[in-house]
Parts: structure tokens; sequence; C-alpha cells
């Protein structure tokens, strides 16, 4: 039987709420995972799209409705993941996943077009279309900051990634330590390295700035230790 | 320089309006998305359509104490 979950808004945390980890927290790093693994599926149906498309097997109108469409799901589960899933969906979270969607479609119609013209190559028109998805976390971390504005956290840290993508900006972020919420860019929209930004965002729910170590950070309620 | 691809048979894009409806979401594409991600992460099936937890359930939780019905 699967696994039923709740969503803690205090926390801010998923948790299972049937079976043998009944109770147990779902890690942030555990759904980011699986945000990648999206964003890797999605990668591999839009390489299968492409391929009958460069195979002349469907039109460019086809091609561009199946694309849009696993954008459309792979953006919905991120944001949905990143909120807290559907209780939490509201009219506001719609028109943000909306205003994500326009902006991708223009992308995409632009890409279609250019496409329908003969103005690409094969190996243009694969690179291109293998991008699609990456913003996929960018959306996860945008419905984190949404989910944590709306749940009384007054505070936000940027966390680098420390991976090969991290840019000097991620950096400087990181370095700004704790600041008001809203004050530094969503993740993936303002630094050199874009979609393929990895960082993510730690909130706290304190009145005053949190001042405290990394040590200290371990000693926080959202890992359970602490009331 | 690589040739270019033309598709054989040409077909009518999507205009601006076009766009913006596709681009709307409903409930349907909420219900679908969730469907697909039970089904894509069946360990993990239900994660979307979780439910609150209770203010006490949380409490418990963070004293260590098993949580039961009311």
């Amino acid at each position: 039987m699967a696994a039923q979950f709740t969503f803690d808004a205090k926390t801010q945390r998923f948790r299972y709420a049937t079976g043998s980890f009944a109770g147990r927290f779902v890690s942030r790093a555990d759904v980011q995972d699986l945000i990648e693994q999206r964003i890797k599926d999605t990668k591999k149906d839009i390489g299968t799209i492409t391929d009958l498309l460069l195979q002349n097997k469907i039109t460019t109108a086809t091609w561009y409705d199946a694309m849009a469409e696993a954008v459309k799901k792979g953006q919905t589960q991120a944001y949905l993941a990143g909120k807290g899933g559907t209780y939490q969906f509201k009219s506001r979270d719609k028109g943000i996943i909306g205003k994500t969607l326009v902006d991708e479609y223009i992308y995409l119609r632009r890409f279609a077009q250019e496409i329908e013209d003969g103005k690409l190559s094969v190996k243009q028109i694969r690179d291109r279309a293998s991008k699609y998805g990456d913003s996929f976390h960018k959306t996860y971390e945008r419905g984190r900051a949404e989910a944590h504005r709306e749940n009384g956290h007054y505070w936000e840290r940027w966390v680098t990634a420390q991976d090969e993508k991290t840019c000097p900006d991620c950096v400087g972020y990181g370095l700004l330590s704790w600041q008001r919420i809203g004050s530094l860019p969503g993740i993936g929209t303002a630094t050199a390295c874009k979609m393929r930004c990895r960082c993510y965002k730690e909130y706290s729910n304190e009145f005053n700035k949190p001042n405290r170590s990394n040590f200290d950070s371990l000693l926080v309620t959202k890992n359970g230790w602490l009331r | 320089m690589d040739a270019k691809f033309k598709p054989e048979t040409l077909s009518k894009l999507p205009d601006a309006m076009q766009i913006l409806r596709q681009a709307q979401i409903s409930i349907s594409d909420v219900d679908a998305a969730v469907e697909d991600w039970d089904k894509t992460f069946p360990e993990y099936a239900g994660l979307l359509s979780a439910l609150p937890i209770r203010e006490s359930q949380t409490l418990n939780a963070i004293n260590g104490t098993k949580t039961g019905g009311d």
C-alpha cells in the first residue's frame, strides 16, 4: 500500500502518515531529489517527442502541444511539491504557475516557429529542446518561498548547492546570510547559472534576525529536536 | 555548417490568445499532475495531495510521542 502523507505548515515539511516511517519527516533534500528525477524524466520524454518531429512523424504543432503539456505537468508538480500539496494551493498559486507557463510557452512558440521556418539544424533543435525542464527546480523553490511567507516566516538565507553549477552570483547571495524574506532574488532568476541553479533557501520564523552558527542551526524546530 | 531541418508538413502554431488559454491552470490540470506524480513515484504517492497536520500531532512528533487517533 502506498504511503500517505501529511504536511506540517509549522515546520513546512511533509511527514509520513502511515507505514513503517509513520511520523517521520520527509527531508527537503528527498523532495528536491524527486524534482530532479522529474526533470530527467521530462527531458527523456521531450527527447522522444523531438525525435518524432525530426523523423517527420508529427507536425510542429503536435510537437508544440506535447512539449507544452510535458512542461505544464512538470511545473505544476514542482510547485505543488514546494508549496506543500494541493490543500495549500490557492488562486494566487494558479496565477504564479500560469505566469511561468506563459513565459515558457512564448519561448516554445518562438522555437517552434524557427523550426517551421527551417532556421535550425537537427543539432540545434535537440540542444534547445533538451533545456526544457531545467526550470522545475526554480518553480519548486518558488513554491517553497510562497509557502514559508504565508506561514509566518520572516527570514531567508541563500544556501549554495556547492556543486559545479554554483556561480559567483550564488556565492555572493550566500554570503549575505539571513535577510528579510523576499529580499533575496528567487532561486534561478537573477544569477548567471539561471535555470541550472540548484541552490535553495532556508527560512526562519524567528521574530529577530537569526544569528546562529552552522552548529546552532541544527538545533531548530524544523529538525524536530527542539520545540 | 549543419543542414537546416525543415518539416515536410507545415502546421498552424497557436496564437497569443491560445497560448494564454493553454497556460491557465484548471482543477483538472492539478488533478492530472497529482495523478501522474503518484504513478511516477509510487513510493511517494499521495505526497502532493497530503492533508494538513493537526497542531497536536506536530507537538507529539517533536516530543517523540506516538500519535494515535482521536
